[in-house]
């Protein structure tokens, strides 16, 4: 008895009662805080939009298609750095999906207990590294290795009309579409490989005992039992691994080459969209310049808004 | 040994085994670790062909942790390990290489009359359903195929049969036979943890070890699978932990009571409910503790 009456006059003083002002207040708050990032969105597809237009106009459809990128005579065909960004994307996933695996199944399964701290520590601390740093050491380490003694030999030995022989054809700087996939595959790969580790983490450890249980050797528990039971968040880390590939800059802008031709061959230099942005943002002093490249900005964010309705759509067929 | 807080002080123990000719499954002087904590003393618990064998005691005494060693699960965890031998159909399956070293280290002069296969065949031989239902994400018929096609060659028609036998079995085929592509996890509770009996039994084994099976299910739930543990008995050997006295009244046809690690009673459940030789079996069965 004595409780109730203790406790009716604190209610009616509360600020955060249901329809009080505080309460809305605070509502209010939580829908502008939700409905900025929307306006935000909106606001740079329509700026990236207008400030393109010029370009998407004067050049149509062959803005996408053709490949003659030419400040001086002002044409721009983005077709080479629209698929030196997909190429090399696909390539660092490619290359970093199935380390990412091995590495994230062997600290979960296999690692010993005492080494599997300092290594889910380390992969974790690989994941920060600012892309600046990754791609100085591309330039100053990989790419003059890769040059000698990648490039040269395959060069010196292949004949150039064999299929293998174009494919690796090319200056042999090291500067090329294959090392810029390869950075963006070390790049993408702490990430990956953490957050699959993470995924892997939360199989119960008795869905794991009962496959076990069974019988079952380690590599049958995790093909059949482990991945297939976080499909649906290990394709959303692979879309968002695939998503900061094609966003990467500065890395790629140190490795890639930076010509805006089609590349012929792996061992070709090339150009991102973002790469080229980079380096021209700057220097852009037509309009029909900064126009192309406004374009380019737009196409980039298409590209990566695609992905990420892809993974929606794949991870939400599985449900 | 050195004296850990959990010995039990003033042991006093009754144990009247099943006759050693009928034993499928034997554990015997068992001490089990994880680390350097102590959580078995010395646990012998033979196991009768085709009977059911109930483990009861209150929470903490060990009744998984034996459970978890008799098919050697406990071995995917590298800092938990066991001393002692178990024994099924006379031959030993505690065999990893510390295992003779360890019995040495203990005092035991034993020669050691390992099986001859390894570990994935023993946990096929040896069944185990969990605690908390454990459906593989995959289809039904997938979950109850599953353990076949990792042990035995066997063409479509053959595992169809397998598995329509099994799903029959776990008194769970009138309830799925329409659905079998359907995923293990849409199913109920009850009808998951029957699929998982189901998918252990496809595999033929000679022993199925449960860990509480009937603890997240609901009455209804639980008498189907206790009518089904009845049934299979035929068949096979059965352990079951659970915390439910009746249910181990119900089923089984031997009890074991453990207590911190020790096994105090082990005799026929009819003894045991009716005449608990020790004290501490007495105060747990009449509700004293638990």
């Amino acid at each position: 008895m004595s409780d109730s009456s203790l406790s009716q006059p604190s209610r009616s003083d509360r600020l955060f009662s249901s329809g009080s002002l505080g309460e809305m207040i605070f509502r209010s708050l939580c829908f502008s805080a939700a409905t900025l990032t929307l306006v935000a969105m909106a606001g740079i597809i329509v700026s990236l939009t207008i400030g393109g237009w010029p370009a998407f106009k004067a050049f149509g459809i062959n803005f996408f298609l053709s490949s003659e990128w030419n400040p001086v005579s002002e044409i721009y065909g983005a077709a080479g750095p629209i698929i030196g960004t997909l190429i090399t994307s696909f390539l660092a996933l490619l290359l970093a999906l199935p380390l990412a695996v091995g590495i994230s199944v062997f600290l979960v399964e296999f690692c010993p207990v005492i080494l599997a701290r300092p290594i889910a520590v380390a992969v974790e601390l690989l994941a920060g590294i600012p892309s600046i740093v990754y791609g100085m050491w591309g330039l100053f380490v990989l790419a003059p290795w890769f040059a000698h003694y990648i490039q040269f030999p395959l060069l010196m030995n292949l004949s150039s009309d064999s299929w293998l022989g174009k494919m690796v054809a090319g200056v042999p700087n090291g500067a090329n579409i294959l090392t810029a996939s390869l950075i963006l595959a070390i790049m993408i790969l702490p990430y990956m490989a953490s957050v699959f580790r993470e995924l892997f983490l939360t199989v119960p450890a008795q869905v794991r005992e009962a496959a076990y249980g069974l019988g079952a050797t380690p590599f049958e528990v995790v093909r059949s039992v482990i991945i297939p039971y976080v499909k649906r968040g290990l394709i959303g880390v692979i879309m968002l691994g695939l998503g900061r590939a094609l966003g990467e800059t500065m890395a790629v802008t140190f490795i890639i080459g930076n010509t805006h031709s089609l590349p012929h061959s792996l061992f070709d230099s090339g150009s991102t969209i973002a790469s080229t942005i980079a380096n021209e943002f700057t220097e852009a002093t037509s309009e029909m310049h900064s126009a192309a490249l406004t374009a380019l900005g737009l196409v980039l964010f298409m590209i990566t808004f695609l992905v990420l309705i892809l993974a929606r759509l794949l991870i939400g067929k599985r449900s | 040994m050195t004296k850990n807080e959990n010995m039990v002080e003033d042991l006093e123990q009754f144990i009247a085994p099943p006759p050693t000719e009928n034993l499928n499954l034997e554990a015997r002087n068992l001490d089990f670790y994880y680390g350097t904590h102590q959580t078995l003393f010395n646990v012998s618990l033979p196991v009768e062909r085709n009977k059911i064998t109930a483990l009861i005691g209150p929470s903490g005494c060990g009744k998984s942790t034996l459970l978890r060693i008799l098919n050697r699960i406990y071995a995917l965890y590298p800092q938990q390990y066991a001393v002692g031998r178990v024994l099924l159909d006379g031959k030993d399956i505690l065999t990893d290489h510390n295992t003779l070293s360890r019995l040495k280290d203990r005092g035991d002069q034993v020669e050691l009359d390992p099986l001859d296969c390894d570990i994935s065949q023993i946990r096929a031989r040896i069944g185990m359903v969990f605690q908390k239902p454990t459906p593989f994400p995959m289809s039904i018929y997938d979950n109850v195929a599953y353990g076949v096609r990792l042990h035995f060659n066997k063409s479509r028609q053959e595992i169809d049969g397998i598995v329509e036998r099994a799903l029959h079995r776990a008194a769970l085929w009138d309830e799925v036979k329409d659905k079998l592509k359907d995923s293990g996890l849409s199913l109920s509770g009850g009808q998951q943890q029957r699929l998982c009996v189901a998918r252990g039994l496809a595999v033929e084994p000679e022993v199925l070890l449960l860990d509480e099976p009937a603890s997240a299910l609901d009455p209804v739930s639980t008498a189907r699978l206790e009518e089904t543990l009845m049934e299979l008995k035929k068949d096979l050997s059965i352990v079951i932990v659970t915390h439910n006295l009746q249910q181990a009244a119900r089923i089984s046809d031997y009890t074991g009571f453990m207590y911190l690690g020790n096994m105090i009673e082990f005799c026929s459940t009819d003894r045991l409910f009716a005449r608990p030789k020790t004290r501490r079996a007495r105060d747990y069965l009449t509700g004293r503790f638990g």
